[in-house]
């Protein structure tokens, strides 16, 4: 068991964290946009890394990607685009010949930012009752219906979305991927302003969306599966990346009552501690997830386990700014900063699969639970 | 990067389930019928007694390898003292430099200590305070390990019967103002060995509860599926469900955190490795008690039964938690320790 560097991890990780110092002395890193920053981290060598040679990557162990969410975080440097990973290599998996050539490299080098239309108003957890529909009329597909939790939709270029396409199939086995521009007229991104009062993501309307017929990824019904084998790559090394953010977020925590001298009281010391725990327990769990990967054994309960862990090391932080604030947060003594940062931590136990939904699939599925 | 057991430790942890009930109990009534000399004899002959035994100043196996073998014998609700008598005792005196043939008796089941530690279980006493404390490990013994100021002593007993909570190891508290014949043993700890110490006892005891938690988590979801209510199987209640996949996550996260506070052990600093296993022995300490009561839970009326062996976990778990600090003992010493890191 070791949680160190191999040699040729600790030159891999010598040579990255090298070429971090000076990209933030020349260009002000942390300042670049999303695309800049996905383009730079490209033109580095960076992005795909950990794809298959065949895929037209390096074939590096995702190891790799723990090192570069690492670094990348200490950096301070914004976040790795996880977009490539696990829509990139879906299109790689599941496209024609003629997807890839169109989507690929854009999707590597970040020209195409990528948004994802899975939620909707009525489906979240139970993601297979959606209803946005496809329906083919000649040669296009016309798209109608609304999604919800559609991150990053005022900013993207295309979005891999789920629709019904076959309306009387059974609920799992009516769903088809298509690949959308978000150019196309009937789509309207509306931002959604979420309880901590910023806008994190969007909710986004489909009325009357005509794309190409062959803009469907996989083939028709055949969607359900595509989806899942998608999430599988959200989780794992994107948990890092939640990691990183998390330990940044603790950081400021830690600075904010260093600075005011909240720090003096043990009630306070005590909740900044117990966050730094609920956070080091994710990370490590993040690690020797994926050091399991990389010795071959099947993931089996590490999805419910990691997402379940995530939501409480996010919202261990959300309770610490409150505790270690009290009074001064509910007042707004700090310009409501830190009720901000707990109200942010709330939908971690919500998306992505609630904690409640995590709950039953690691009982059901990987403990033998019988459903009822 | 590679955080998983080698084959190597898969094999020692295969080594400590085989020595099955040679070691361990599985229901109360096995306490009263079990030897504690055959089962100290077992781990001996097995060579686990003297994992920490330098060679050439290299321990014999690394942190990884003790933690694998606590966490077996925690699962197993093993009596013998192997953690305070046996790997504990010996790193104790491989860092004051003791002299070789007090080791090799411990190594070779000779010899087993106990530890005195505080009164409120905190770390090892400190004998020129006079303040007692309370003897763990060392249940056939006439002696044990504690501290004068920085120089470790060997305690001599006997020390009276032992009891309290935990049914597979029994504590003996040593009365304030108790005269204590102490001699001391090798050199005076520097601080750094001091905390190279609390580090692996830490890890040891989280690896033991985080062994049981997870035995009793694994018998009770067993049990689920077979015992009927209302005509079904309880394991089909969401209830339960939701109950037992919070104490499985808890118990994977404590073997992961418990699993880099081992590596930390040889491969850190040691300000690093106090940091890993304080925040490993936080994460045992929050969530031990529930998941052992959850447990108790799921088993129903039978559960609340002396003669069944959820409470023997329980009471397991909530000595573990105690043991060098609970959660919030940790707490306050990782805040510093955070800012000593950096």
């Amino acid at each position: 068991m070791d949680f160190l560097d191999s040699p040729e991890e600790a030159e891999y990780r010598a040579g990255l964290r090298a070429w971090l110092e000076r990209l933030t002395a020349e260009h002000d890193g942390p300042g670049m946009s999303t695309r800049d920053w996905h383009r730079t981290l490209y033109d580095a060598g960076y992005i795909g890394q950990t794809w298959t040679v065949e895929e037209g990557g390096k074939g590096l162990p995702p190891t790799y990607d723990v090192i570069l969410t690492q670094e990348v975080a200490r950096a301070d440097a914004p976040s790795v685009p996880a977009n490539p990973n696990y829509l990139g290599r879906t299109i790689f998996k599941f496209g024609t010949e003629e997807q890839k050539a169109k989507f690929l490299e854009p999707t590597l080098n970040g020209d195409i930012q990528w948004c994802q239309g899975f939620s909707e108003p009525g489906a979240g957890s139970d993601l297979a009752s959606m209803r946005t529909r496809a329906e083919l009329v000649g040669d296009e597909w016309v798209i109608n219906g609304q999604k919800l939790w559609t991150s990053a939709a005022h900013e993207s270029d295309w979005c891999f979305l789920l629709a019904r396409s076959e309306p009387d199939a059974p609920r799992h086995k009516g769903i088809s991927v298509f690949l959308v521009d978000m150019k196309t007229p009937g789509v309207t991104v509306r931002p959604i302003r979420t309880t901590d009062g910023h806008e994190h993501t969007c909710e986004t309307f489909w009325d009357d969306v005509r794309i190409p017929a062959g803009n469907i990824l996989g083939r028709r019904g055949g969607g359900w599966p595509i989806a899942m084998w998608a999430l599988q790559f959200e989780r794992g090394p994107a948990d890092l990346g939640i990691v990183a953010g998390l330990l940044k977020g603790l950081h400021k925590l830690d600075a904010y009552a260093r600075e005011h001298e909240l720090d003096a009281s043990a009630d306070v010391r005590r909740a900044i501690a117990k966050a730094y725990v609920d956070i080091r327990v994710l990370d490590l769990n993040s690690v020797r997830q994926l050091s399991n990967r990389v010795a071959g054994h099947a993931p089996g309960s590490d999805g419910p386990v990691a997402k379940l862990l995530w939501a409480i090391g996010a919202q261990s932080l959300g309770h610490a700014w409150l505790d270690a604030l009290g009074p001064l947060a509910l007042t707004g003594a700090d310009d409501g900063h830190a009720v901000s940062e707990y109200f942010y931590s709330r939908p971690s136990s919500v998306y992505g699969g609630s904690a409640q939904i995590q709950r039953n699939l690691l009982a059901q599925r990987f403990l033998g639970m019988p459903r009822t | 990067m590679l955080a998983v057991p080698t084959p190597e430790q898969e094999l020692l942890a295969d080594t400590v389930r085989s020595l099955g009930a040679a070691v361990g109990v599985r229901n109360p009534q096995d306490l009263d019928a079990f030897q504690h000399e055959k089962a100290w004899a077992a781990l001996a002959g097995t060579g686990l007694l003297g994992l920490r035994v330098r060679d050439d100043g290299q321990p014999e196996a690394s942190g990884v390898d003790v933690m694998i073998v606590a966490q077996g014998l925690g699962a197993q609700l093993s009596p013998a003292p192997f953690l305070a008598s046996a790997a504990l005792a010996i790193e104790l005196l491989e860092l004051a430099g003791a002299d070789r043939p007090l080791i090799d008796a411990i190594a070779a089941g000779d010899a087993q200590p106990g530890l005195l530690l505080d009164r409120g279980l905190t770390g090892l006493a400190d004998i020129t305070a006079g303040d007692g404390g309370v003897l763990i490990g060392g249940v056939h013994s006439d002696h044990a390990l504690a501290l004068r100021g920085n120089q470790v002593v060997r305690v001599q007993g006997p020390f009276g019967p032992g009891g309290g909570a935990d049914l597979t190891s029994r504590t003996t508290r040593i009365a304030p103002g108790t005269e204590l014949s102490a001699t001391g043993v090798g050199e005076p700890l520097t601080p750094e060995a001091v905390r190279r110490w609390t580090a692996l006892a830490l890890t040891l005891v989280s690896a033991d509860c985080a062994g049981a938690m997870r035995a009793a988590v694994d018998g009770v979801i067993e049990y689920s599926k077979q015992r009927i209510a209302y005509g079904v199987p309880i394991a089909s209640f969401q209830a339960l469900q939701h109950l037992i996949a919070d104490a499985f996550t808890a118990c994977e996260a404590a073997v992961t955190t418990t699993s880099y506070a081992a590596w930390a052990i040889d491969a850190a600093e040691p300000v690093e490795a106090l940091l890993a296993a304080r925040t490993a022995k936080a994460w045992v300490g929050a969530v031990a008690r529930n998941v052992v009561e959850t447990v108790m839970q799921i088993y129903g009326g039978i559960g609340q039964t002396w003669e069944h062996i959820s409470h023997v976990y329980a009471r397991r778990a909530l000595l573990d938690v105690a043991l060098f600090g609970d959660e919030n003992y940790q707490l306050d010493q990782i805040f510093d320790l955070r800012r000593e890191v950096g």
